[in-house]
């Protein structure tokens, strides 16, 4: 069993970008990944239609797409409210998706807060974009993990630029879960794996953008233990997202 | 395959590489030959340093040198070209990030003028502040008679929102190739390839800074023609650099 913890699909007039689920299980099959957590390219509530695109192919795809819908948090209540309803009517929606380089909520702010904390209660974890500037920095991050303590919250490894601030944050976060795409450095993959333990690091390609195969070579090529791959690869993100599919 | 982007050397972060260690590394990836540059040495002295490049290359064949300047110095421009006609290397690297400029610093210009286009200038690329890509391409547009080499892809940015400013440069300024060093997005491989051509795109890893062979992984992993994969992996660079074989 193989998941990808972080995935696109969505077609998006105003982006340019065109990635029907169809593209994205080619890929998954391609690299032996059984399924996938995905999310729109847009925010919601906004101009485009991800969100109903979202429900629609994680409906079309139920066993092997898994939907965390992308938030805009500046909208407030309403926000909450979206993400609230989405979660309690479709069971195939599992976690909040937020994208501080495109809604530009900073994490720690109240709005942001807020809606990380509806997710807590919801049970279901957060997946944010992470790395490389304001307002996405790993120290803003685990700032808003602070003031969430009863949320999970999964996130890049800082980019290119803030892989060991993002390691010192999770160090000291104990909330905080790393996911294993975008980064180019497999050194920093085992070193997240060494220093926060095997349940605290989950696979995830940023698929169809990054490359399923590669992204799934990058974890094998560090001979990490069966147990610790097995995490890795499907398990930690299972649990947090109660798939019964994947305990089997 | 050739990697076109290696540093070695003693250097200032703790991650020196001998040339011993990177010919072994080279050869359990199946790299033939690699252009090899200094890492920043701990004693901040890159013609020393250069000279020490220059002895390498001449003691192992398959390892061809490049010089690295600081463009802040006065003596830069002086040292490039020592570098390239004393010292008989390829290229000349500047790292803006490393050595703190930006790279569309008059005092890189003198560089630059001061080579007059013998050899191309290979540039750590994408770094905030100094190397966005349309600093690399405001560079470049002042410089068209001499071939640039752009590391990362031209940028490096996890949100995608520097892919457009590369492309730009891609299809506007046709002195500037590109590596693809810890490029983690396929699409943007592809996109590159697409919008500079197919032939000024190689393959380059960024060793020690990044993983050699993630980074062979990777352009292997993308959905390009296997002729445009050779291309990269060893015919651009040999034609940019003016060298035979494989």
């Amino acid at each position: 069993m193989i998941i990808d913890a972080h995935a696109h699909a969505d077609e998006n007039d105003i982006w340019g970008w065109y990635d029907p689920p169809e593209k994205l299980i080619a890929l998954m099959d391609e690299a032996g990944i059984d399924m996938a957590v995905i999310t729109s390219y847009s925010d919601e509530p906004g101009p485009s239609a991800g969100l109903e695109n979202l429900k629609r192919y994680v409906a079309e795809f139920p066993e092997r797409l898994i939907g965390f819908p992308r938030i805009d948090p500046k909208f407030g209540q309403k926000s909450i409210e979206i993400f609230e309803q989405t979660i309690k009517a479709n069971p195939l929606m599992k976690g909040l998706k937020l994208h501080p380089i495109s809604n530009l909520v900073k994490p720690f702010a109240p709005l942001c807060v807020e809606l990380i904390r509806k997710a807590g209660e919801l049970g279901v974890p957060v997946f944010t974009h992470c790395g490389d500037k304001i307002p996405a920095l790993p120290l803003q991050i685990a700032r808003a993990a602070a003031l969430c303590p009863d949320t999970t919250i999964i996130c890049h490894m800082g980019g290119y630029f803030h892989a060991d601030d993002m390691l010192r944050c999770a160090q000291r976060q104990p909330n905080l879960v790393l996911d294993t795409s975008s980064t180019p450095y497999p050194r920093i993959v085992r070193k997240a794996i060494e220093l926060l333990g095997a349940n605290r690091v989950v696979f995830a390609t940023d698929s169809p953008a990054g490359d399923p195969v590669s992204e799934l070579e990058k974890i094998r090529m560090l001979n990490l233990p069966p147990d610790v791959e097995e995490r890795v690869l499907w398990k930690n993100i299972a649990e947090l997202i109660h798939l019964e599919v994947g305990r089997n | 395959m050739i990697d076109a982007n290696v540093f070695i050397g003693e250097s200032l972060y703790e991650n020196s590489l001998s040339p011993e260690n990177l010919l072994e590394m080279m050869r359990v990836n199946g790299v033939e030959r690699a252009v090899v540059r200094p890492l920043k040495p701990p004693d901040f002295d890159f013609d020393r340093a250069n000279r020490w490049i220059a002895e390498t290359q001449s003691k192992y064949p398959n390892l061809v040198g490049f010089g690295r300047v600081n463009a802040l110095l006065r003596q830069a421009p002086e040292q490039a070209l020592r570098a390239v006609i004393d010292y008989g290397l390829r290229g000349i690297h500047l790292h803006p990030w490393e050595e703190n400029y930006p790279i569309t610093s008059e005092k890189v210009d003198r560089v630059v003028e001061a080579l007059e286009g013998r050899v191309p200038v290979y540039v750590s690329a994408g770094y905030p502040v100094v190397s966005h890509p349309l600093q690399i391409q405001d560079l470049a547009s002042r410089h068209p008679d001499t071939t640039f080499i752009a590391t990362h892809g031209g940028q490096q940015d996890i949100s995608g929102m520097s892919f457009d400013d590369a492309l730009i440069v891609a299809r506007e300024n046709p002195n500037v190739s590109f590596d693809v060093s810890g490029v983690y997005r396929r699409d943007f491989i592809e996109l590159l390839v697409e919008q500079a051509g197919e032939q000024r795109i190689v393959f380059g890893s960024c060793t020690p800074y990044m993983d050699m062979a993630f980074e062979i992984t990777r352009v292997r992993a993308t959905h390009l023609e296997d002729e445009v994969k050779d291309r990269m992996f060893r015919v651009n660079i040999l034609r940019i650099l003016g060298l035979s074989g494989g």
